[in-house]
């Protein structure tokens, strides 16, 4: 039997042993919710979590983080359906529905955690900043880096955590404020530069979780006015899901509400602003560090990666350059051997036109035959031997083939242009043939 | 009337179905192999750095348009959304219209990509690899697909390249990045992006998940969750919800600069509407735009609002403009049911059309 199969086997083994004392369990906060005799706090939820302990160590590992995910969700999906099922000293359902908002409202009170998307998942922790990995990460990462050979040891960072009173603040404030002296006067500065920008996060991100607390009640007001909707379109709501639906819609359309305000973006751009100016300090003191070890710094590696992207990119506008002065060389390549064929031609046309002249002979029509199919091809720049042949041939053709091949240079109207070239092409291929 | 009249024991009968279904539900996640994902045979056909330009091979039985498609994908998350699994699959809706497709997979930024800047995305890497597309089929001009902040680009880079550009296809593409509607925007209002870039190097991909997922919390954070407990004991369904999982925290981290630019010029000052943009020596001037352009944008979309994308029609230059609003999400766009029977055949008689 593989590993896989022998996890699986204990995990399903754990779950069957589990699932009776979770029926067991059930049936006890069904009593107790009808009012029986025991009655454990919170027994469904606790349900849900005494059977996540049982079952997890023997969830494989893989799935463990999922189910862990899902099994936070599942305990408040069973405390809302809890609170919704609990009765009252009196039996009235209404007061029943009151109690839960009530208890609903009282935490939102209590600071917001309602509000904070997170926290109010279950995925949240005391403050609700353990639900935001991301904005913590930069103290767990410098706290770990700092914590070797730093004057402020990473520990220190934690007891900025939470609430600091005002005037502990005030206080803090004023000795970060004192001014460095002596030998180590820089790093002492740069120390408490450091530790005015961790307060001043602090202070950031205080006021941007304040920000959700003012919307709890809110939420439940728009909470309860969708609900009497739905009531009111398709009577009473009967299902924990349907409730947890409803829920949900009306916080996301109080969160979205605020998320879009000014208020919010000043909160918002407050808190990643003050956590990046204490990550940049935090790397400058890094590099600080390593550069007295004589360690590669992080801004000297920055330093050698623009030069290496600069380079390569001036590396490839010069490829890109030289290839299309390539392409240029290639193109003059042509030029050049067709200007050596025009030359060869002409030469060989002086040499027909030289014999002619050495060789006087009757105007025959033969003659004047050849004089005007070689006319064209001499065009206006080969102007001699064109006079040469219009003072031997009849002066009326000769003078129109001349002009015809001259006009598409000094007027170039598209047709006659397109219609000429090909027309001198035809002629010069005759010619050399 | 109470609005809520739940009995105690209904709701013990649900809480026991849905216990029921988690811890059975188990089985089924154990037994889920690897996620796959871009199920379409493909060609890498051209490689620079980490980017990779792709061709999908068509079905032997369709006869292909012969100017190619390019499908240009945003830097955020990954391509094979377009390619998601074999019944969703814009690739494979675009292949069956007879499109010859090709797409860039831009990769996974590290730190050595730090000092990539727009201009080396758009004129570099997009350049070449539309010129390599046009010397393989000896054509002047080749089809352009855009999809999100793709579609950005593919827009920057008809502006300044028309004559590349046959035809110009933009899905779910953020124009006015400064609608009322726009979270986004909103929240980076205040944020000084130099610092954040200059402190963080790259951006992380964490940090642009957190930001997304943000944008509706208690639904992406919550109630997905809840109704994936709903489909736990359907081996394919919880297959198709892993693999939709995988690529939303799929999201490489972003070159420095790039970001940069992009969130100042485009979020913070709006450049593409208000004009002023520059991409490395060329001004961006969206009346270039003269090639025909079809804008697809949806409905329900919350990260690129609706009119975000339709200030399109306003600011390009071409006369040949067509807009198709399809009703719903920015994610179903490519994979829901509706859209694989709505979009791509769209896009290829469009580009059909006008071949």
């Amino acid at each position: 039997m593989s590993d896989s199969e022998t996890t699986a086997d204990r995990w399903l083994e754990a779950q069957k042993r589990y699932w009776d004392a979770w029926a067991e369990m059930a049936q006890r906060g069904l009593d107790t919710a009808t009012g029986g005799s025991r009655e454990p706090a919170n027994p469904w939820a606790d349900g849900m979590e005494q059977w996540w302990k049982a079952v997890s160590p023997s969830a494989p590992k893989p799935a463990q983080d999922v189910f862990s995910q899902l099994v936070n969700l599942g305990k408040n999906y069973f405390a809302m359906a809890e609170g919704l099922s609990k009765p009252t000293g009196s039996g009235d359902v209404s007061e029943m529905v009151q109690n839960w908002m009530r208890t609903l409202s009282d935490a939102f009170a209590k600071g917001g955690q309602g509000m904070n998307p997170l926290a109010a998942m279950g995925l949240g922790g005391k403050t609700g900043r353990g639900a935001m990995p991301f904005w913590d990460l930069p103290f767990d990462t410098f706290s770990r880096t700092m914590s070797a050979g730093s004057p402020v040891p990473g520990d220190f960072l934690k007891a900025f955590e939470g609430d600091v009173p005002g005037d502990m603040r005030a206080q803090m404030d004023r000795f970060l404020s004192t001014p460095a002296i002596g030998y180590g006067r820089e790093y002492q500065e740069q120390y408490q530069k450091f530790a005015r920008l961790v307060m001043e996060y602090e202070k950031a991100m205080g006021q941007y979780q304040a920000g959700f607390g003012a919307l709890g009640q809110k939420s439940l007001e728009i909470f309860q006015n969708r609900l009497e909707k739905t009531a009111a379109d398709s009577g009473p709501v009967n299902s924990v899901r349907q409730v947890y639906n409803i829920w949900v819609d009306a916080c996301e359309e109080v969160y979205a509400e605020y998320a879009m305000s000014d208020d919010y973006a000043k909160r918002y751009g407050g808190m990643v602003n003050a956590l990046m100016a204490v990550k940049h300090q935090g790397a400058r003191l890094v590099d600080e560090s390593l550069e007295a070890m004589n360690m590669p710094t992080r801004t000297e590696i920055s330093g050698l990666q623009r030069r290496l992207h600069d380079a390569r990119k001036d590396f490839r506008k010069l490829s890109v350059e030289a290839e299309r002065m390539r392409a240029e060389l290639d193109d003059m390549a042509g030029v050049v051997s067709g200007v050596e064929a025009l030359r060869q031609e002409l030469d060989t046309l002086r040499e027909a036109v030289k014999k002619l002249q050495e060789k006087p002979a009757p105007a025959t029509p033969s003659d004047a035959t050849a004089a005007k199919a070689a006319a064209p091809a001499k065009t206006a720049a080969t102007k001699t031997p064109a006079k040469a042949a219009a003072t031997k041939a009849p002066a009326k053709p000769a003078a129109t083939k001349t002009r015809a091949a001259a006009k598409p240079a000094s007027k170039p109207a598209p047709g006659a242009t397109g219609g000429t070239t090909r027309k001198t092409g035809t002629t010069r291929r005759k010619t050399q043939s | 009337m109470t609005p809520i009249q739940i009995r105690p024991d209904e709701a013990l009968d649900e809480l026991t179905t849905f216990q029921n279904k988690l811890t059975h539900g188990i089985q089924n996640l154990m037994d889920v192999e690897e996620i796959t994902t871009g199920v379409t045979p493909k060609e890498a056909i051209y490689e620079e750095d980490k980017m990779v330009l792709y061709r999908f091979q068509a079905p032997a039985s369709v006869v292909q348009n012969p100017v190619p498609v390019l499908i240009v994908y945003a830097l955020v998350n990954r391509p094979y959304m377009a390619d998601l699994q074999e019944n969703r699959s814009t690739v494979r809706g675009l292949l069956d219209a007879g499109m010859d497709v090709y797409l860039i997979d831009w990769g996974y930024p590290d730190r050595a990509d730090r000092y990539l800047t727009l201009d080396d995305y758009i004129n570099g890497y997009l350049d070449r690899c539309v010129d390599v597309i046009r010397k393989r089929h000896r054509l002047d001009a080749i089809n352009v697909l855009g999809i999100c902040q793709g579609g950005t680009f593919s827009l920057c880079y008809a502006a300044t390249h028309p004559d590349k550009v046959a035809n110009l296809v933009t899905m779910v593409t953020p124009v006015d990045f400064q609608t009322p509607d726009n979270m986004l925007y909103n929240w980076v209002r205040y944020l000084d992006v130099d610092l954040t870039v200059d402190t963080l190097g790259n951006i992380p991909g964490e940090m642009l998940n957190w930001t997304f997922l943000n944008l509706k919390p208690y639904r992406l954070i919550g109630q997905k969750y809840l109704d994936m407990i709903d489909v736990l004991d359907n081996p394919t369904q919880v297959a198709n919800f892993l693999r939709m999982e995988k690529w939303i925290f799929d999201s490489p981290d972003q070159a420095g600069e790039a970001y940069r630019q992009f969130l100042k010029d485009f979020y913070q000052e709006n450049k593409l509407v208000k004009g002023g943009l520059e991409i490395g020596p060329h001004e961006v001037n969206l009346k270039n735009v003269t090639m025909p352009v079809l804008n697809i944008f949806a409905t329900e979309d919350h990260l690129v609002p609706p009119d975000a994308s339709k200030a399109l029609k306003k600011l390009v230059g071409t006369r040949d403009y067509t807009e198709i609003s399809f009703k719903g999400g920015h994610i179903g766009i490519y994979v829901s049911g509706r859209a694989q029977k709505e979009v791509p055949p769209a896009i290829g008689q469009w580009i059909d059309k006008r071949s």
